[in-house]
């Protein structure tokens, strides 16, 4: 079907076909299309990879991992490794995993684990008997998962000027923005925090990258199936399927602006017939599309629940322990969210009422953004990850560190943010308070639960904070770049009145000036 | 004429109710109501049902290390009759109508409420006549009526909490502190209804403790065998205090106006190191009744037993050497008027515990008021060994007790106590089996429960050790470990994390459940042979959960209170451990003593199971500011509606080109209309 789409355009898209020439061979693994063009600096990628892996290999050794997976801003509920190792052990007892109220996450995680079953028992063991620790395979595989999302995320970036031009402007194949992409996820503290603490939100983390990606080179089902993947790990990313359609639709069906230089010899009523005729091709074509990632995304999460189901000896009780977990904040261990210290506080007979708005508004934005943003595909990708992050019931760094290790991919469009400083700040300050007034309300006694959670608020207005500005930026970009296209459009079709228009050009075109330089000293902000 | 034939008829009535109510009196005042029925058995057996009811009372008096002093009451009450028979829960005598009002509705084979206030400590004190936790603790075994076993459940802790005004209605309503153990309890009674799938006798289990588990089940009319229920709760937090011991005492038959039940003043009762009152239901086998060989106990007796443990602390003088006391300074009695029997006990009897391999130079002035028969009679200490069976004083010496009757004394001649004894006597061997219990860890995010049993015996015994802890600490069982070690020889094999029980080689039975998230508690159930002076170690690692701010108690900062564990020891009793550590040879002595061959062969096995009770432990979880609750809301409202106000403004927001000049004019419906209507006001 992908072929007949293109064959019907084929006379509007010569750039079109040599890109997906280019993509042709997309069951190559990553590593070897790298290999096989050398580009992007892959050798200093090499020495990213080495470096982060070593770090994390350092900090697993020195026993990091027992005093992350404690913390539960790394760690929550429904992402412990603790938990996990607790259902695993009940499984093994021949109880349900779910028994106890220790582990919440969706039954295929366990199966994942289950080979490392062993290995886990005597790692915790050698743990509380003696700190010195080696690694252990699930530590490798937490280490694979970073790794892979680094990789994802570099080709992510090689990809996207191809697909989605409106992003982000073609790149020379020297440039490093992939590398640093790969870079910024791997150092941020936030992933090493996660990756070492043992948070299996780096399940869920790696079924969102890996959605973008086969969205991004145009895969349907493989990018469908990560969407359901994600959304099974931890119920948000359903989400997520708005913008990996609209990417696939940018994809099979690119927008006018790559018009046919032809266009311009046919005259405007030809013009206008060739284009009803080929809306008149596409609709069809496009409910078929729609039709399709629907059944794609309803084949897989019930494939992933039937899994389960069987996995659980026929039982449907994951369903309550996991999503009606996640959604009924049964569990109000604190977080950097907002939800616990609320859902500890409030009056009994609003909860249900305050459960349901607060739930709701997670998912109110994804409509009006993905009409607002229908040309940014991209950038409604990384909001509604921000979003989840900032508003779901047990967000953890590992949500944040995937929203901020997005951003470098939208680095153009976002360089006028204005609170980036603001931002960044209070990044670190939440960081290094927030252990300290834990302590102290846990440990000392000195504090009490409100400076816990004024951290979480102040958190929160940061994340609230990137999230509004970068959007207002980009729209306000995107206004702008409008207005200078229709200005384009004007000049080539009347170039008589050149001189007439020639001053208004001037402006526009200054203002732009401007706003670029305003975003480079903001960028500068940005990179300390 | 038929006028008069009325009147006589009345008059003649009269004489006959009178004359009852006399003979009655009489009756009672002599020892009990009998009356013998006959009734035919469903399956065409013939069982004879003797209709009696009695009553025993019975004081314990032990010394104790340091000052301190053990003072048991016990009250029994006794009903032989034909149980099966739905019309004999009509007619009370002797044994209170609330309790067997409670019986026939819930459908209790038998319960055990215990209100405790004070630790017991096992180590210095040996072994209490009825270990008891801190707080309240019930143990029920019920035949499952057709209401179900939950709403039997509820009854039975609503009724008992209405009569004796406790909070036994949060066993059920908030359930973190119920469970149902497997192998812990065992029913007490002896009655031969109960048919074990495997043994029959719970008693001398040991040698069956290590086989697989038990239920006790009931034989009913029809001759169905149905398994008992167990529910078994304890209230840890719950405080002991006067409004439960009156109705308590409004069971007894006397009431406090005679006999050992003047002892119960409530002002000196709850004046004391440790306090222990219960209420025992359960049905036992009086031989005296059967009436064939035939082991099979067709008309069980319904017993009650309500008894009160204390323990004084009579250390009030540092220097002196020894204590001395007497029993109506001990209790309080008013106008030192003394002791005598209950008019309606048939047994009503004082021991008071030698310990003669002690060297705790107990003495004993036993005077008996106004005609002082016996008041030159002094028990020498331990040197004075002769049996005096005195019948006229009522005073009895036995190689471990002496023993005073209150029946031979009278309210005109009444038994007037007094003792003195060592304070600093040494215990000349220890207790058996010891547990403790403590918390580990600190802070309020995280902790561990560690406890250790200890077998200071010179045989290995069996334990079934087992706890309930309730959801608001979340178990880690992965962290579960288990351990023993011996003193001797040092060599310790961890076991913890098995695959199973069955494959560990110390745990010959291993149970686990986890809590239910405002539910039930989590319970952890463990059987296993101890090695002749070794320790256990069990360990486990726990969450704090955090609570919503309605689910603290209104002390929050105080903590939650943690129930104890229970330690069933399976203990050997030998000839000669003096009745030092272990309860059950006096009870031998008192109220088993009545009791059929089974307790003999108990006695010749000489395995009993002990059972004690580990340290409540208080837990502090992590409390919220309680005085948040408007701010939270309102300040995550706020951040809330910043965010959704931000993006509203963002995404409805039109940018209008400043450099172009020109006006933005919207090409929407809505604007149009508007424009029209404003171009019509206008007049353009």
């Amino acid at each position: 079907m992908t072929t007949s789409v293109r064959a019907s355009k084929q006379q509007q898209q010569q750039q079109q076909t040599t890109r997906s020439q280019h993509e042709q061979p997309p069951t190559d693994t990553i590593i070897k299309e790298d290999n096989g063009k050398g580009n992007y600096n892959f050798k200093s990628f090499l020495l990213i990879i080495f470096s982060a892996i070593l770090i994390r290999i350092i900090l697993f050794y020195q026993g990091f991992d027992q005093l992350f997976s404690n913390r539960n801003e790394i760690t929550t509920p429904l992402t412990s490794f603790k938990r996990l190792v607790e259902g695993l052990h009940l499984r093994e007892l021949g109880l349900s995993p779910y028994a106890g109220s220790a582990y919440h996450q969706p039954p295929l995680v366990l199966l994942l684990f289950y080979p490392f079953v062993n290995s886990i028992s005597i790692g915790i063991d050698n743990n509380i008997n003696n700190n010195s620790n080696g690694i252990e395979k699930s530590q490798i595989l937490f280490l694979l998962i970073d790794c892979l999302i680094a990789i994802a995320l570099r080709e992510i970036a090689k990809q996207i000027p191809k697909v989605l031009p409106n992003e982000m402007k073609s790149i020379s194949t020297h440039s490093n923005l992939p590398n640093i992409t790969a870079a910024l996820y791997l150092f941020n503290p936030f992933t090493i925090f996660t990756c070492v603490g043992m948070s299996t939100i780096n399940l869920t983390n790696l079924a969102i990258v890996l959605s973008l990606y086969y969205s991004l080179k145009g895969m349907i089902f493989q990018s469908i199936f990560s969407v359901a993947m994600a959304s099974y790990l931890s119920i948000y990313p359903v989400i997520l399927i708005l913008p990996c359609t609209l990417i696939l639709k940018h994809h099979f069906f690119p927008p006018d602006q790559t018009k046919p230089v032809a266009q311009n010899q046919l005259s405007s009523e030809q013009s206008k017939q060739l284009k009803q005729l080929l809306e008149n091709n596409e609709r069809p074509m496009l409910l078929l599309f729609y039709f399709r990632i629907f059944a794609f995304f309803f084949l897989s999460i019930s494939s992933l629940f039937y899994l389960s189901f069987t996995f659980l000896n026929n039982s449907w009780e994951f369903i309550e322990k996991s999503y009606k977990f996640t959604f009924f904040v049964e569990d109000l261990t604190p977080n950097i969210g907002l939800f616990w210290y609320y859902f500890i506080e409030v009056f009994d007979h609003f909860r249900n009422l305050f459960l349901f708005i607060f739930q709701y508004h997670v998912f109110i934005y994804c409509i009006p953004l993905a009409i607002r943003l229908k040309e940014h595909p991209l950038f409604y990708f990384w909001s509604l990850c921000a979003i989840i992050a900032t508003f779901k019931s047990y967000p953890a760094l590992g949500d944040t560190a995937l929203h901020v290790s997005l951003l470098p991919l939208l680095y153009q469009p976002l360089k006028g943010v204005k609170y980036s400083f603001i931002v960044i700040v209070v990044a670190i300050f939440v960081t290094v308070l927030a252990p300290i007034l834990w302590q102290m309300w846990i440990y000392q006694g000195t504090g009490n639960a409100n400076f816990y959670y004024t951290i979480n608020l102040v958190f929160t207005i940061a994340q609230v904070l990137l999230i509004v500005d970068s959007l207002s930026v980009l729209l306000k970009l995107d206004y702008v770049n409008k207005i200078n296209l229709k200005k384009k459009s004007q000049e080539n079709n009347d170039q008589q009145q050149e001189d007439h228009k020639q001053t208004s050009d001037h402006e526009g075109s200054s203002q732009i000036i401007d706003d670029n330089n305003n975003e480079n000293n903001s960028e500068e902000n940005d990179k300390k | 004429m038929s006028l008069k034939v009325l009147c006589y008829n009345v008059v003649l009535l009269v004489v006959i109710l009178l004359l009852s109510i006399f003979v009655n009196i009489n009756e009672a005042t002599k020892t009990a109501t009998k009356a013998t029925k006959t009734t035919k058995n469903d399956d065409s057996s013939y069982a004879t049902f003797n209709e009696t009811q009695s009553f025993f009372e019975e004081l314990i008096i032990k010394p104790l290390p340091r000052g301190k002093l053990m003072t048991h009451v016990q009250f029994t009450t006794e009903w032989n009759s034909n149980f099966l028979e739905k019309s004999t829960f009509q007619h009370y005598d002797l044994f209170p109508r609330s309790i067997g009002d409670l019986i026939t509705r819930v459908g209790i084979e038998e319960f055990t409420l215990v209100f405790t206030q004070g630790r017991w400590s096992y180590s210095e004190w040996g072994y209490p006549v009825r270990a008891a936790p801190v707080g309240v603790e019930l143990i029920a075994w019920m035949k499952p009526l057709e209401k179900g076993i939950d709403a039997q459940w509820r009854e039975l802790t609503h009724s008992l909490s209405g009569l004796f005004c406790a909070s036994m209605q949060f066993l059920y309503q908030v359930p973190h502190h119920t469970s149902s153990p497997n192998r812990s309890f065992r029913p007490e009674g002896e009655s031969n209804i109960y048919n074990f799938n495997e043994e029959n006798d719970e008693n001398n289990s040991s040698s069956s403790s290590s086989s697989t588990t038990t239920t006790p089940a009931i034989k009913l009319n029809n001759g169905t065998i149905v398994p008992l229920e167990l529910r078994y709760g304890i209230l840890p937090r719950e405080s002991v205090c006067t409004e439960n011991l009156t109705p308590w005492v409004k069971l007894l038959p006397c009431r406090e106006q005679s006999g050992l039940g003047k002892l119960l003043n409530p002002h000196k009762l709850y004046d004391v190191h440790y306090h222990s009152m219960s209420i025992t239901i359960r049905k036992i086998c009086n031989n005296n009744n059967k009436d064939d060989s035939d082991s099979s106990c067709l008309s069980p007796t319904l017993e009650i037993v309500q008894s009160l443990t204390i323990v004084n602390d009579l250390n009030n003088n540092q220097q002196q050497e020894s204590i001395e006391t007497n029993l109506d300074n001990l209790f309080g009695l008013k106008g030192n008027t003394g002791l005598s029997a209950c008019p309606l006990a048939s047994r009503s009897k004082i021991y008071i515990q030698k310990q003669p391999s002690l060297n705790t130079n107990l003495k004993i002035t036993g005077s008996s008021g106004v005609y002082g028969v016996d008041g030159s009679d002094d028990g020498g200490g331990g040197g004075d060994s002769d049996h005096n069976h005195n019948h006229n004083s009522g005073k009895k010496e036995t190689d471990n007790f002496y023993i005073y009757d209150l029946m031979k004394y009278s309210t005109n001649k009444p038994l007037k106590l007094k003792m003195s004894w060592l304070k600093n006597f040494k215990r000349k061997n220890e207790t058996p089996v010891v547990a403790h219990s403590h918390l580990t860890g600190y802070g309020q995010e995280r902790g561990g429960i560690a406890t250790q049993i200890f077998n200071t015996e010179n045989y290995a015994i069996n334990i079934t050790y087992f706890q309930a802890i309730p959801w608001y600490l979340r178990l880690y069982f992965h962290t579960l470990k288990f351990n023993i070690e011996t003193s001797s020889d040092e060599k310790s094999i961890d076991n913890h994390r098995k695959d199973d029980g069955s494959g560990s080689p110390f745990l010959s039975y291993k149970n686990i459940s986890p809590a239910e998230t405002r539910s039930s508690p989590s319970t952890i159930e463990l059987s296993f042979e101890i090695p002749p002076n070794s320790v256990a170690f069990m360990s486990i690692e726990f969450d704090k959960v955090f609570l919503h701010y309605t689910e603290h108690p209104p002390d929050a900062n105080r903590g939650f209170d943690l129930g104890s564990g229970v330690v069933t020891a399976f203990i050997q009793s030998s000839n000669d451990n003096n009745g030092d550590a272990i309860h059950l040879e006096w009870s031998n002595e008192t109220y088993n003593n009545h009791r059929n061959h089974h307790s003999e062969k108990d006695k010749s096995s000489k395995i009993i199971p002990v059972r004690i009770y580990t340290e409540g432990l208080l837990i502090t979880l992590p409390t919220p500011d309680f005085s948040m609750l408007y701010n939270v809301i309102t300040l995550t409202g706020t951040v809330f509606a910043l965010f959704f106000g931000s993006m509203i403004n963002i995404l409805i927001r039109r940018f209008k080109n400043t450099f172009t000049g020109n006006d933005f004019v919207s090409d929407r419906p809505i604007a149009k209309i508007y424009r029209r209507i404003l171009r019509f006001i206008d007049g353009k």
